[in-house]
Order: structure tokens, then C-alpha cells, then sequence
């Protein structure tokens, strides 16, 4: 990997959360509505109405065990709702046949939480998959367009390395690379910053800023790292208990009254958010 | 008396209950073994002249390397002393008959018909169907086949066709090949330790195996690849829980693999017996 690209690219302080798209663009992208999902008999998600408009970046926050990967599960329509509705793309996702969902799956990019890059292949294979799959472009025009997608996200030189050789942050950035490759609209990211040094969740973050920023590209991040989601969002979204507690710009959560929501994002220990077995859901379960 | 009727009724229940849910689950498996094969023919055969995609070229060659180059010195190890003792043993009871001689056609037409096939697949079910197990349980917990799905790209036939492919063209193969090793396994018991003459041996194997013992022997061989692959791939695809989920998965396809074999076996070699 060329250092000098990295740093060149990276060392500046992460700007901070991107203005709002303007109001010609506001068409929403990504809406739930009413949405309830069930893992099985256990209500992960008990009703979660939310929508994220074009060229917005939202980050979707909140404890662990609220359903913030169950959202993102639901959204990427990897798990089906035991009810309400999901729409991406001007798509209700469980309403299509596997050809159109298909269809729908090469217009948004999924950035998992470990990088989920194919072992058995080099990073440059990784990010050409999805070109040598769904289009009929030559073999010397994908790798040029590979070197680019690496390129955007400082890796211009690691296309021969094995996924092996990448360090969990480097990883990241080519499940990126990847998830760009066929121009998405809308890029989901899972825990981005998730076991990432400080240093790294900086570059990581400032490397969604600039995508959202430089491509316009729609971007739905999942994270329980508030520095992270204060700095990339233009809105957030807090879940607790499988439910929309808050939702607004970083100010409005940072100027919240809601107790849960200061609790939350002040990280005290004391307050109505608890651990154990206080919750209703929690007793519920305790009981069967 | 009413009381005690309660009691056998009661008692009972469980064991009914275990009975009948062991029942259903073995055709819920079959059956899901069976949509799994359905979807890797159609990947396989129909969706690649519908322009739908392609194959996965590159898999499949080294899955078939995975199935024959480097399995091949285990199953000619395990095969040629099993031909060894299948000698041994022949040997031992023909010699009180006085027709040692027979060891030559016992060991050639046990092994076309049912050894070859049956410890080639048994092996590979261990070098093969654990590694398949493994490498798409371990894809399944790193959220590759997730991904995969995210990427509008089928996992059935990104990974399931290619093992099923690969198998079930080297399969045949290498149990062609075992076969000749362990019929020289018993060739060699033969010829130092019992005395057979080499020629009489090798005349005697040829006259005794006959096109029928081929084709079964290899038909089963055909049908446990298929299996194999099949049920390893199933159990990576169902593996939950992390890492200790990879581990049950395959200890469950090892075992799945066996049962599923020695059954189809059977049910071979009696359609055989009776054609």
C-alpha cells in the first residue's frame, strides 16, 4: 500500500456532518413504516417507522441488543418482517420476486461489519466480482475501474493482495470499494468503526463523509460509537427496545430532554436505561 | 385402573412424541436436500442457457483438484489395504475349501461393486464434505454469504454448484482408480502369501467382473457425490452460532454423510441385486 496516498488523502481532521441535501432532492430512499421483526419468538423490532431522503447520511444508534443490526438486516431485505412495510428505492422490498429484488440489490451497496471479503480471492477480485457479474465489461476496463474504486478509498495499490494481508481497517475500505463498484445509490454500512484504533475510526468516518459528500451517494450507517455518528450524520435515529426513541439532527439529540436519550448519549450508568432484567420485553422473556 | 392407564398414556407421550419427530425431521431434511439439488441443476443446466449467469469455471477445477489430485493419496492408502485384508480374510475361508483361487474374483467384484465405491466416498465424505462444511460455515459466520445475497449473486450457485459439479466428475474417477489400487492390494496377498499365480490372479479378476458390476459400482459412486456435496454444502448453509456453530455443522455432515450412504447403498444394491 502507498503510505503517502494514505496520509495524503486521510490526515486531515475529519469534517464535521454533512449539510442537508437540498429540498428538490428530498425524495426518500429508504422508509420503513410500522416495521416489526421477529428472530424467533423473541420482538427484536416492535414497530420501527423511519426514512432516510436522497443524499442524506443517517445513522441509526443505540444500545446493544436494540435492533440496530436487525434494522439493517431488514432494510438489505436479508430478513423478512413479521410486519409493517419496507421500502428502498421506491420498492417494497417483500413484496418482489427474486428477479426484481435482484434487480433492486445492484442499485445499493452493503458494507459489513468484519468486511466480508472473499477469502479465496485478492482484494482486486473482491471488488470485480460484482462488475465480472452483472455487466459485460472487458476484463482491462474492470481493472481499471477497480484501481479507481480503490483508489477512493486509498488502497490504490492493494489490488494483488489477499484479504489475509489487510489489517481490519484496510478490510473496511475494500468491503467499500466493493460495495461501490456498480455506482450505488444507496450504501448501508454495519458498525463501520466497530474493534477500529481512534486513528482509523477517524479515516473510516472522513471516508463516508467523502463518499456521501464527493458522490452524493445515500448513506444508512449503524454504529453504537456516538463520536463516529456525530461526526458522519446529517440525522440521526436512536432505537431502544426495538422502537424509535429519538430521531433528529446531532443538535437536536445532543439538545434532548428525554432522559433515556441524555442517558445515552452522556453514557451514564444511572438513569432509566439499565442492564438486566428491568426491561419489559427483558421480564417477558425471563417469565417463559 | 384409571389411574393407571393415565400413567401408560402419560409415559408413552414422550416417546411417541420423539418417534414422531424424528420421523418428520427425516423427510424435512430429505426434503430440504432435495429443493438444494433441484436449485444446483437448475444453476447448473437450465440458467446458463437463459443467459441468467455463468458458471463458476474456476471453483469447479479446484474443487475437482480438491476431489481427486489431492485426496487421491489417502483413498490409495486406505483402499489398498483394505484390498490387503479383503484377501486376507477371502483367503482364509476359500483355503479350508480348497478354492483359494476364488479370492481373486471375490476381492475384484466386491471391490467394483461395493468397496470402491462405498470407502471412496466414506473418505471423502471426511477430506471433502468436512472441508466443504467448514469453508461455507465459516463464509456463513463472516457474513460472506450475506454478502453474496446482497450482491444479487445466488449462493447456490456461486458455491453449491461448483462442489456438486466437481464432485460429481471426479467422484467416479477416483473410484475407478481406488478400485484398481485395492484389487492390487489383494493381488499382492495373493500372490506372495497365498500363492496364486499372477496370471491365474489377474485372468480370474477379469473373468469374474462384468459390465453390470461396473455400472453399479459406478452409478453408487455417482450417487454418493451427489449426496456428499449436496448435504456438506446444506450443513455449512445452516450453520449458526459462530465458530462452535462451524464445528457442530460438521460433525453433523460427517455423520449425516455416513447414514445417507450407507442407505443409499442399500437401496442400490438391492435394485441391483434384482435388475
Amino acid at each position: 500500500m502507498s503510505s503517502s496516498l494514505y496520509h495524503e488523502r486521510f490526515v486531515a481532521p475529519v469534517s464535521t456532518a454533512l449539510e442537508c441535501p437540498p429540498k428538490a432532492q428530498r425524495e426518500a430512499l429508504v422508509r420503513t413504516q410500522d416495521l416489526r421483526v421477529e428472530v424467533g419468538e423473541r420482538p427484536v423490532l416492535r414497530g420501527v417507522t423511519f426514512s432516510v431522503m436522497r443524499g442524506e447520511t443517517v445513522a441509526v444508534i443505540g444500545g446493544s441488543g436494540c435492533g440496530k443490526s436487525t434494522l439493517l438486516r431488514a432494510l438489505i431485505g436479508a430478513q423478512a418482517p413479521s410486519g409493517g412495510k419496507v421500502e428502498l428505492l421506491h420498492q417494497n422490498l417483500f413484496n418482489l420476486d427474486d428477479e426484481q429484488l435482484d434487480a433492486v440489490r445492484k442499485r445499493f451497496g452493503v458494507v459489513f461489519q468484519s468486511g466480508a471479503l472473499f477469502t479465496s480471492m485478492t482484494v482486486g477480485g473482491n471488488v470485480a466480482l460484482p462488475l465480472r457479474e452483472h455487466t459485460n465489461l472487458d476484463e482491462e476496463l474492470i481493472s481499471i475501474i477497480v484501481k479507481m474504486k480503490l483508489d477512493m478509498v486509498g488502497l490504490r495499490d492493494c489490488d494483488n493482495l489477499r484479504p489475509s494481508e489487510l489489517n481490519d481497517g484496510m478490510r473496511k475500505r475494500v468491503g467499500v470499494a466493493r460495495a461501490l463498484a456498480l455506482d450505488p445509490e444507496v450504501i448501508f454500512y454495519d458498525e463501520p468503526s466497530a474493534g477500529l484504533d481512534p486513528v482509523t475510526t477517524g479515516v473510516t468516518d472522513q471516508l463516508i463523509v467523502d463518499l456521501s459528500k464527493e458522490l452524493g451517494v445515500t448513506s444508512v450507517v449503524v454504529t453504537h460509537k456516538l463520536e463516529s455518528a456525530f461526526r458522519i450524520a446529517n440525522r440521526l435515529v436512536m432505537l431502544y427496545e426495538g422502537k424509535v426513541r429519538a430521531e433528529g439532527t446531532p443538535d437536536e439529540l445532543r439538545n434532548s430532554e428525554d432522559p433515556l436519550v441524555r442517558q445515552f448519549i452522556e453514557g451514564n450508568a444511572e438513569g432509566p436505561i439499565t442492564f438486566g432484567s428491568r426491561s419489559e420485553y427483558q421480564a417477558d422473556l425471563l417469565a417463559k | 385402573m384409571v389411574f393407571g392407564r393415565r400413567v401408560r398414556r402419560g409415559a408413552l407421550r414422550p416417546v411417541l412424541a420423539f418417534v414422531g419427530t424424528r420421523f418428520l425431521g427425516f423427510f424435512h431434511y430429505t426434503g430440504e436436500i432435495a429443493y438444494l439439488f433441484h436449485d444446483a441443476v437448475w444453476w447448473a443446466m437450465v440458467a446458463p442457457y437463459r443467459g441468467k449467469a455463468k458458471l463458476n469455471y474456476s471453483d469447479t477445477l479446484q474443487q475437482m483438484k480438491l476431489v481427486s489430485v489431492r485426496s487421491f493419496g489417502i483413498v490409495g492408502t486406505v483402499i489398498f489395504f483394505v484390498g490387503m485384508i479383503l484377501a486376507f480374510q477371502m483367503g482364509y475361508v476359500l483355503k479350508t475349501l480348497g478354492v483359494t483361487e476364488y479370492t481373486a474374483d471375490i476381492t475384484g467384484v466386491a471391490m467394483v461393486r461395493e468397496l470402491g465405491p462405498l470407502i471412496v466416498s466414506m473418505i471423502l465424505t471426511g477430506y471433502m464434505g468436512a472441508a466443504i462444511t467448514t469453508e461455507i460455515g465459516s463464509m456463513v459466520v463472516s457474513e460472506e454469504v450475506i454478502a453474496l445475497r446482497c450482491m444479487a449473486m445466488d449462493p447456490i450457485r456461486f458455491l453449491v454448484v461448483p462442489r456438486v459439479l466437481a464432485a460429481m466428475a471426479m467422484l467416479p474417477l477416483v473410484c475407478l482408480l481406488a478400485i484398481y489400487v485395492g484389487i492390487f492390494g489383494g493381488f499382492v496377498v495373493s500372490y506372495f502369501l497365498l500363492g496364486i499365480e499372477a496370471e491365474k490372479y489377474l485372468h480370474r479378476t477379469v473373468e469374474a467382473i462384468s459390465f453390470k458390476d461396473v455400472a453399479s459400482g459406478l452409478v453408487k459412486a455417482e450417487a454418493f457425490a451427489i449426496l456428499v456435496a449436496l448435504i456438506s454444502c446444506h450443513e455449512g448453509f445452516s450453520v449458526r452460532g459462530g465458530v462452535e456453530g462451524v464445528g457442530q455443522a460438521t460433525t453433523r455432515c460427517v455423520v449425516r454423510c455416513v447414514i445417507s450412504i450407507i442407505i443409499c447403498d442399500l437401496i442400490f444394491t438391492a435394485l441391483f441385486f434384482f435388475l
